[in-house]
């Protein structure tokens, strides 16, 4: 396995357990007061969570380039392409997407058992689908099996 | 909003799930190549707050909010400052040359994978033989897609 393997396994470890966590927040959080609220909460949360990290981010940088000029500096550092502001945008618009649809599913009365598997292998082969037609990414014979396994076991273990 | 519940069938949120959810990772995919993740999750957790005040203000819900107990902000607080490590840990995924078709994958199997352990854990649920069939066989999937074969080796 390479290194650059190595280091997105490792990102995708973090994500899973953010992920989780997070959801176990939302199982927790869900029961109770106005659906709305608790997600302007989350939403309002994670923006200012990325603002601070970001700011962060920033003073480190200044703090190891000194000789800059400060304007120069955050025009090099606050590089926003058009592009990649509607792509975020679009990002936001689907997360919204995402958390209202989780809640109302939960609320509409679907049961766990049927709807996650339903979901998370929807997902998993939509994805894939995506990488492979439009991505051109290409699969090989022990990735296709490997990636059935793993749908084979979400359905299983959500049963 | 609530009442949207009551009007469509949940297989009808199962879908829309489905979209948001696929649509999100592939969006993902296209961010953080050239920008800082955070300064990109910035934008795109704020447009997102600003869709639910939208549906909010629309919804007239956002001038009915009732009083919201201290364990529900709490808990709103915790699930907002993890989804900062979710968003992070994708970008970063990408930055680092992860394929769409293979890290999605992982990544929700294992978030299925870590749902029904906290389940048996923290949630007092059971723990049966399909369920632990299910999780050494998506392990297994996991190893088996994401290990290379060196160059040569059979």
């Amino acid at each position: 396995m390479e290194v650059q393997d190595l280091k997105w396994m490792m990102y995708a470890c973090f994500a899973i357990l953010f992920f989780a966590l997070s959801y176990t927040f939302f199982k927790l959080g869900s029961g109770q007061g106005e659906v709305l609220a608790f997600l302007l909460i989350v939403s309002l949360i994670n923006s200012i969570g990325h603002l601070v990290l970001f700011i962060l981010y920033l003073f480190k940088k200044r703090f190891a380039t000194r000789d800059t000029h400060f304007i120069e500096f955050l025009k090099d550092r606050i590089y926003l392409p058009i592009k990649v502001i509607l792509f975020s945008i679009l990002v936001g618009f689907s997360a919204a997407f995402n958390d209202m649809s989780s809640m109302l599913m939960f609320k509409a009365g679907a049961p766990f058992s049927i709807s996650m598997p339903i979901f998370t292998s929807s997902v998993v082969c939509l994805t894939v689908l995506f990488g492979v037609f439009v991505l051109k990414e290409k699969l090989s014979v022990r990735q296709f099996v490997g990636i059935s396994m793993i749908i084979m076991g979400i359905i299983l273990f959500n049963v | 909003m609530s009442e949207l519940a009551s009007i469509f069938p949940w297989w009808f949120f199962c879908v829309t799930l489905i979209i948001g959810a696929t649509s999100f990772g592939i969006l993902m995919k296209y961010l953080g190549d050239k920008t800082h993740p955070n300064l990109v999750g910035c934008v795109f957790s704020f447009s997102c707050f600003m869709v639910f005040v939208c549906v909010g203000v629309l919804d007239g819900a956002i001038y009915t909010f009732s009083y919201l107990e201290q364990r529900t902000i709490m808990l709103a607080i915790c699930a907002g400052c993890s989804y900062v490590g979710v968003d992070v840990a994708i970008v970063k995924m990408y930055q680092n040359g992860a394929p769409i078709s293979l890290a999605m994958p992982i990544v929700r199997a294992g978030l299925a994978m870590s749902s029904a352990i906290i389940g048996v854990l923290f949630f007092m649920e059971t723990l049966t033989w399909l369920k632990i069939i299910g999780v050494l066989l998506t392990v297994f999937g996991i190893v088996l897609s994401a290990y290379k074969k060196k160059k040569g080796a059979l």
